[in-house]
Parts: C-alpha cells; structure tokens; sequence
C-alpha cells in the first residue's frame, strides 16, 4: 500500500484487513471434505482516519462497510490484518485490561432508532448507564449533571424533561439524540456512525448530522460515518472511501470524488442518485444485476462483470489502489 | 411503572380478562380470611350423631357433612389455602428455576446452552405425573416435598420458553449498543434482555399456577397429599372413597368445583396477559405485508375490509 | 384525459376511547391517464392512509368520512364491497410498502402470482400460467425464474416480482408505495427505470407514493405534497421544484440533499408535525412555519389555484 499523504495524527489505520465468515456446510459437503466457503465480507482494506475527521464509508450491501465497522470497533475479529486504533491493535485491547477503557473512547451509533433505546428504559437510565458501566461518577448529583450536559449538548432541551421519558414517547429524531446522548456522556475520541439518518424523516436529517458535525467542530470527535446515501456522504464528510464487495475501490477527499470520480463504480452511483430538479434529469448509468454474493467472487476485478467499460485483462487481472491524485486513489486497471 | 398502565389497558378492553382475575382474587381472599369466614372448625367433630355422618346441607351446615362429620364448607374453605400456597410456590419455584436457565442458555448458548437444553428435553420426555408419583412414594408425604416435586419438575417448559424470547432479543440493536458500551454479561442479561422476558414470564406464570393446583390435586387425590392438612385434592379423595356409593354430591362436588373455578380464573387471566405480551396475535394489517397481500389481491382469508 | 379524479376525500381513525383522529382532510387529485403523480411526505402526514382509502382498504379503524373517487363513470365510494372487489386489481392494483416480504415462502413465485390472475379471471391454469412468464419479463426477470422461491430471489428481485402480481390483470392505474426504500441505490434506480418504463409501454397510469423528493423529481409529471393530513401544494413536477410556494415544499427542497451542489449546511424544519389526536385549530404547518402570521393560527388555510394548475394551501400566498 502506498504511503498516503502525512496528515496530522492519525487515530485509526487500517491495514490489509481481511474479515471472512465461513459458510456452514451442509452435512454432504462435510462427508465429501468439499474445500470450505467464505463470505468475504471485508477482503483486503487499508485506509487511516485522522484526528477529527469525518471519513465516510460508502457501499451498497454486500460491500462490507458494516462489517469494517464492526471491526474497527473491535466487536469482530479480523482474519487477516490489523486494526490500529492510537497505534495500539485494537484486538489486543480487547484481550487486556484495557479492554473497558478502549469501549469507552469508540462509540457506536445504528441505523434504527426504533430499536436502538432499552423501551424498558428511562431516558436518563439510558444516558446514565455508560457511567455506571465505566464508575466514571462518584455521586447520584454528579451523575445528574453529566447526564444533563449530555442531552443539552445533544439538542434535547430542556434536559430534565427528557429524564422520565420512555423512548415510545419520543420521536425518531429525539431517539436518535438520546443515542448520541449516550454515547457523549463518556467524551469518546471516536463515534463509529452506521446508517444515522436513513430512517428519519428527510427534514429531520440535517438536524441530526449537523448535530454531529458540531460534535466534531466543538470536541474533535473523529467520525466514521457508514452510509448508502451518497448524497448525504456528500454534505456531510470530509473524505469519502468507496467499497465494493469488500474493498476499496475509490477514496479521497470528499469534494474531489465527488466532481472526479474515476472509478466506474463511483461514476455510476453518482450518475443513479436522484436529483430533486427534473430539469436537471441526467443520464443514468444504471448497472445491469445485483452486487454478486461474496461467496464466489468474480475472478480478476470484482467489479468486471458489471463494469460498463470493462476488458478483458479486466477479468484476470486483480486491481491495485493506485494514486491520481495528492489523495485520492483509485483501484481500477484503467484510470479514467 | 408504565408497564402496569399497560397491562390494565389490555384488561380493560378484555372483560373476560378481569371475570378470570376476579374469580382467582375470590379464592385468595377466601383463603386468607378462612379463619373468618369458615363457620366450623374443620377438624372439628361436633357433637356427632350416627345420623350427622354424611348429612345433606342444612340451615347450619351449607354444604352437609363429610364421612366423619365435619362440615364440608369449613374444610372447602381451608382447603383454599393449601391448594393456593402449593400452587404459588411451586409455580414461583418452577419459573425461577426456567426463567434461570433459559438465560443462561439463550444468552451464552454454546455448550453451556446445547447442554442445558438436553436436560429439559431429557425431562419434557418423562411424563410428570408419574414421575412425581415415584418421588413422593420414595420420599413420603408432606407439603414442602409436594412443592418442591412440582416445583423441580415443572421447570422445562419456561425455560425452552424464555430460552427462544433470549435468542431473538439478543440479537436487537439495543443490546448490541450495550455490548459496545463494554457492559458486562450480567448486566446485560440483567438489564436488557430479562426486562423485556419478563411480561412472558408473568402471562406464563399465572398459568403455569394453575398447572400446579391441579398437578397437587391429583396427586392429593391419588392419596399422596400431606396427610396433616385438608385440600381439595384430599377432599376428592376422601370422597370418592367413602361417599360415592352414598350419592352425597355435597361432599362430592365442592371441591371438583373449587378447583375449576380456580384454574379456570387463572387461565383467563393468563391469557389475557399473553396478549399483552405477544402483540403477533394481533397484528395490524398496515404492518404485516402477508395480511395486507392476502387483503388485497383476495387471496387467502378476508378480515377486516372496511368500506 | 383525467382517469381517476379523487374529491375531497376525508378519512379518520377512531382511537380506542372513542376519539377521531382525522388523517386525511378534503384531499383532491386528478391523474391523467399515462401520467404518474407523486404523492410526497413525510411519516404520517396521510399519504398512505389516502392511498388505502382510495381502494377501500382501510383497516376496521379506519372510516372514510367522506369524499367520491370517480373511476369510468363510477364513485367508487359508493359501490358495494363486491362491486369493489371487481376494481380491486384488474382496475387498479398496489404495490404497497415493505411487499417485498409479502411473499408466501414456502410457495413458488410464479405459483402466487398465478393465483391473482386466476382469482380475478376466467381463464384456465395453463394460461395462467403462460402470462406469468411474460409478466416476469415485463419486470426483467427471467421466466424461468417463477419455479423458484422467493428466498432464492434477492431483494430487488422480490420487489419487481410483487410489481409483476400488481400488474397480473393488467390494470390501468398502479398505485406504488414506497417502493424503493429499504433497496440500494442501483436496485432502485432499476425499480425507477422500470416504472418509467411500464408507464410509457403499457399506457400505465401511476401514484407513486413516498417521502423521497429525489425520486419523484426522477420520474414524475405531477406532485401532491402533503402535511399533516392535507393536501398543502399540487403542481407539475416542474413547477414544484422551480417555483414552489408552500413554504413547507419550499423548506422540504432544502432540506434535500442535492448531489450537484453540496453546500455545506443542510437545512432542517425545527419541530415536528402535529400529533393527530391534538391538530390546531388553523394551519398545520403554522408552529413550523417561517411564514406566519395571525391569521395562520386561527383559519386553516383552502387549497387556491394560484396560478394555472398550481394549488397551494397557504394564507401568505396569493392568487
């Protein structure tokens, strides 16, 4: 992997990771010793995030985004590679007596907000809970202050109201707040974002990634936000990596993939996204078929069979990610 | 505790819900108040005649007199109490001992999970009836070992129970967010995943009570009860014996009754709350894609089509 | 030539202690035929509700309170349910949201989509049959594919095999719900295309309902916005993009993000929209809104042709 461009500390790298599952095998198959399967979910990803970065990870399903995610969290073992969060390998913290402390400065937020709160659970319970798991408060009073800061600071104004809600009396966008609530009451170094915002309602959106993206400008929380929707990547990040069939195949900053991208993959997702402005209806390059499954990849580039200017070197030769620009790389046989 | 609020809703709109609870809330009260309520003590023999043994309901005696006797009301009554405290305590018990092991199985699952699943599959298999019958024969009679033959034994099917609700609430981005939080396993369990088990366990308790009354009547009527104390399941026993052929449904009857009411009580209480607790039994067409198919295109059943 | 023309049509909810919950009020549309309409907003604001009302499959809380939909002639809201079983699919069908999981699993594709032909027409199995196959290609699966089952078929694939069903008796207007949410970006781009492509081939008349401004912009003629339950802007797709009035359509623009001009703040609408059970006496949108003034609280505001074809419901817009 080529040196990228030293940009000031870097608080994740990530290098050559490989995550496979295996497929379970029918009983035939085990009789017949048939040579095992694997779902490579992540298969041979480098990137670094530096302090305060907002790094998008965008990818349809299948391209292993979630599964990165979990990985850099720590919450799935690699394969292959390794996961540096602070130069420290995240699945030795994992191991160590570290283990708490290393929770406590990665954070997660999901997709769902229906389904991310304890409905059982009070507001503040739930804001409350990470300092009890990590004894970071000594008294009920200092619990109640942080618990305040944190539902201020996450829009939930004003915050004692919230303290004896259930999360079924709240909205999507306010549950969403409670989980971000939550996850600032530790003053995280990192919050890991998978899909924040595709299930709110389009005018609730931009309150809640401005949210976070003053999360970033005000405490320097470095973000990796996992999404679909590059339209939202867009307004939202600063670099943009985007993932096929677990891998890279584009990454860089967010406004040059936007108006250069250079793989086809990228310039078909950007020329599918809707436009609100029928004037401007452009020509679509819809791909033909699905992303194949990642059990039995394509053989040469994994993008070839669906690639509109694809060769035949194309499948033979596996790509590498290779630099066009001060840091924007590609991975394709034909830079563009 | 917004929990209750809403299973009093769900009773509210289930009147069949609340006739259950109040036939079981009869029962208790009569057993707690028994001392109170009963007329007669019922190990008392009152000035006994020849002609009092088995005597049909009169004005002092409502329900007659039993083979010995004593007033068969009194001892319906305080028959009560044995039938109730041997069906709450060996329900409790058996839920706790479900409830424990459908945790541990549904959340650690691996050995530990496959292993205790054998063992209730091991225990569904032999028939509880006559298996308590082989405990109490070897191990004699008494109240706390009737409880504790139920209790041990009526485990299994809460804990295949819970053990599935486990397996599914696991997997829910709630608990997930905890683990990433670095919460412990008990927490977890504790916090997360045993709150939202817990209204199947309550539907699945009062039912199971009921299970346990019966199971302590047949095994009192079989002549295995606690030969110190009068339950129901004695009284049946003792009738049958001695007052069949003497046509005295007084002393017949009341107590096949009693026991009725009681299960009966509890049954439609217990369901009532299952529906609470499983709202699959009563989903919505706007959010169950097959129903609305079926809706729609006409095939499969019509329900609720509304002009 | 309008093929449907919906008027005033009014729907409430009864809640369990008896309280009417209005989730649609006097909504009107009229969709020409060969022409698509997008109806657009967010979560609750009705438009599922109208939708289900249209075809009188509102669930037993539901109550049309009143409103006609003309169709050939005929108010639909005046027939008999049996009457109504006869539109129901051969004239106008639905793909509703989430029916990629409508699917019976443990039957075989083409068999399911054989059974609403035969349910609704009087042709024998064979021939049934045979129309599965052109209707699978239709929506751009193999035929081959209908002796599969749905778990052999991915997600997009599921979704153009319930457009394929809704298409069976070969109706004149589909109604499609949400249909792209929950698919990735290319898949619905296909779906999108493939709608585009079934209204210009088979003359199909089409509603598409959804919260999504983008898609409607992609393949719509006319657009219906809604809030809170009514109707509060109804233009062509050009106007409402290029000149929209409602100040509500106008804050939703900019909260959509535009791929050709990310701008570095997203606008948001503060609050959210009015619980059902406590709506204000005037505007709906008023609290919310960045337009307002006395009268906006107190009057609800009509739907005004402003301008030729173009209705707003707002007080500080003029004709």
């Amino acid at each position: 992997m080529e040196q990228e461009v030293q940009r000031e500390e870097i608080v994740l790298q990530i290098n050559n990771l490989r995550t496979l599952f295996p497929v379970s095998r029918g009983i035939i198959d085990t009789l017949l010793s048939k040579p095992r399967r694997y779902v490579h979910a992540v298969d041979g990803v480098s990137f670094s995030v530096a302090r305060g970065e907002i790094l998008g990870l965008v990818g349809e399903s299948g391209s292993g985004k979630t599964t990165t995610a979990l990985n850099v969290l720590g919450l799935v073992e690699p394969t292959e590679g390794e996961v540096l969060f602070n130069g420290r390998s995240v699945l030795e913290l994992m191991q160590s007596r570290a283990r708490l402390e290393l929770r406590r400065q990665m954070q997660i937020m999901f997709q769902d907000p229906y389904e991310s709160l304890n409905p059982r659970q009070t507001v503040f319970a739930t804001v409350a809970e990470p300092l009890e798991i990590h004894k970071l408060v000594k008294s009920r009073s200092e619990m109640v202050e942080r618990v305040k800061a944190a539902l201020d600071d996450a829009g939930l104004k004003p915050p004692e109201t919230f303290f004896d809600r259930y999360p079924q009396e709240l909205s999507g966008g306010q549950r969403q707040r409670v989980v971000i609530a939550a996850a600032l009451v530790l003053n995280p170094e990192m919050l890991v974002a998978d899909e924040p915002v595709s299930m709110l309602d389009v005018s609730i959106r931009a309150e809640i990634l401005n949210l976070l993206r003053q999360l970033r400008d005000e405490r320097g929380v470095t973000i990796l936000y996992i999404t679909h929707d590059l339209a939202t990547a867009a307004f939202f990040t600063d670099r943009v990596a985007v993932m096929y069939l677990g891998r890279i195949v584009e990454i860089g900053p967010t406004k040059t993939v936007l108006s250069d991208p250079r793989h086809p993959y990228t310039q078909a997702l950007l020329s599918v996204i809707p436009v609100p402005n029928p004037r401007r209806r452009r020509k679509r390059m819809i791909l033909v078929g699905e992303t194949p499954n990642p059990i039995d990849l394509p053989s040469g580039c994994r993008f070839h069979p669906r690639c509109p200017v694809a060769s035949d070197q194309c499948s033979q030769t596996e790509p590498q990610l290779k630099r066009v620009d001060a840091d924007h790389l590609v991975e394709c046989l034909f830079i563009v | 505790m917004e929990q209750f609020k809403e299973i009093w809703g769900t009773f509210r709109r289930r009147p069949i819900g609340i006739l259950g609870g109040l036939m079981l809330f009869s029962v208790v009260f009569i057993a707690i108040f028994a001392p109170w309520l009963a007329p007669y003590d019922p190990d008392e023999k009152i000035d006994v005649e020849p002609g009092d043994l088995l005597a049909p309901p009169d004005a002092e005696h409502l329900l007659g007199r039993d083979d010995a006797g004593k007033d068969v009301l009194s001892q319906l009554i305080y028959g009560a109490r044995v039938s109730l405290t041997v069906g709450f305590v060996a329900s409790f018990m058996a839920m706790f001992i479900g409830t424990t092991v459908g945790l541990v199985a549904g959340y650690y699952g691996g050995r530990i999970g496959n292993a205790l699943m054998r063992l209730v599959d091991f225990l569904l298999v032999i028939p509880d009836l006559p298996l308590m019958l082989v405990f109490i024969s070897m191990w004699g009679r008494g109240l706390w070992k009737i409880i504790l033959v139920i209790g041990l034994l009526g485990w299994t099917y809460t804990a295949r129970l819970v053990r599935s609700q486990v397996l599914s609430i696991k997997e829910r981005q709630f608990v997930m967010r905890a683990r990433a939080l670095g919460a412990s396993n008990f927490r977890i369990i504790m916090r997360h995943i045993f709150p939202q088990v817990l209204p199947i366990i309550l539907a699945e308790t009062v039912l199971s009570v009921s299970g346990a009354i019966i199971a302590e009547s047949s095994l009192s009527f079989l002549g295995l009860g606690d030969p110190m104390l009068i339950s129901w399941g004695m009284m049946l026993n003792f009738a049958f014996e001695r007052a069949i052929s003497r046509m005295a449904w007084w002393f017949l009857l009341p107590p096949g009754f009693a026991i009725v009411w009681v299960s009966l009580g509890l049954v439609l209480m217990g369901s009532t709350l299952e529906e609470i607790v499983n709202p699959r039994l009563k989903s919505h067409h706007l959010f169950d894609p097959r129903k609305m198919m079926a809706l729609v295109t006409g095939m499969g059943s019509r329900t609720e089509v509304k002009g | 030539m309008a093929i449907i023309e919906v008027r005033n049509l009014s729907i409430n909810y009864l809640t369990d202690n008896g309280t009417a919950l209005r989730a649609v009020e006097d909504v009107s549309l009229s969709l020409e035929q060969g022409h698509s309409l997008g109806l657009v907003g967010e979560s609750g604001c009705g438009k599922t509700t109208a939708m289900l009302g249209l075809l009188r499959l509102l669930p037993a809380e539901g109550r049309i309170v009143s409103g006609e939909v003309w169709y050939g002639g005929v108010d639909l809201m005046r027939i008999s349910e049996r009457e109504m079983q006869k539109y129901r699919w051969s004239k106008m069908s639905i793909v509703f949201q989430g029916a990629m999981n409508a699917l019976n699993p443990v039957r075989k594709v083409g068999d399911q989509i054989a059974e609403a032909i035969l349910l609704h027409e009087d042709v024998d199995k064979a021939t049934a049959s045979r129309r599965v196959g052109g209707l699978l290609e239709t929506v751009g699966i193999i035929p081959e594919m209908a002796g599969q089952y749905p778990h052999q078929y991915s997600g997009g694939m599921r979704q153009r095999a319930m457009t394929a069903m809704a298409l069976a008796c070969s109706p004149d207007i589909l109604i499609a719900d949400e249909p792209t949410t929950a698919l990735d970006v290319m898949i619905q781009a296909q779906i999108l295309n493939l709608l585009q492509r079934l209204q210009k081939e088979l003359d199909l008349s089409i509603i598409l309902v959804t919260h999504d401004l983008g898609v409607v912009a992609e393949i719509c003629d006319d657009v219906l916005v809604m809030y809170g339950g009514k109707t509060a802007e109804y233009a062509s797709v050009d106007v409402i993009y290029n000149d929209p009035l409602h100040p509500y359509t106008q804050r939703l623009m900019q909260a959509f993000p535009d791929i050709d001009n990310p701008t570095s703040t997203l606008a948001s609408i503060p609050g959210f929209p009015p619980p059902l059970d406590a709506l204000p006496p005037g505007c709906r949108f008023e609290p919310r809104c960045h337009l307002r003034s006395e009268i906006c609280s107190a009057e609800n505001p009509p739907l005004v042709e402003v301008k030729p074809d173009h209705y707003v419901a707002c007080h500080q817009v003029k004709g």
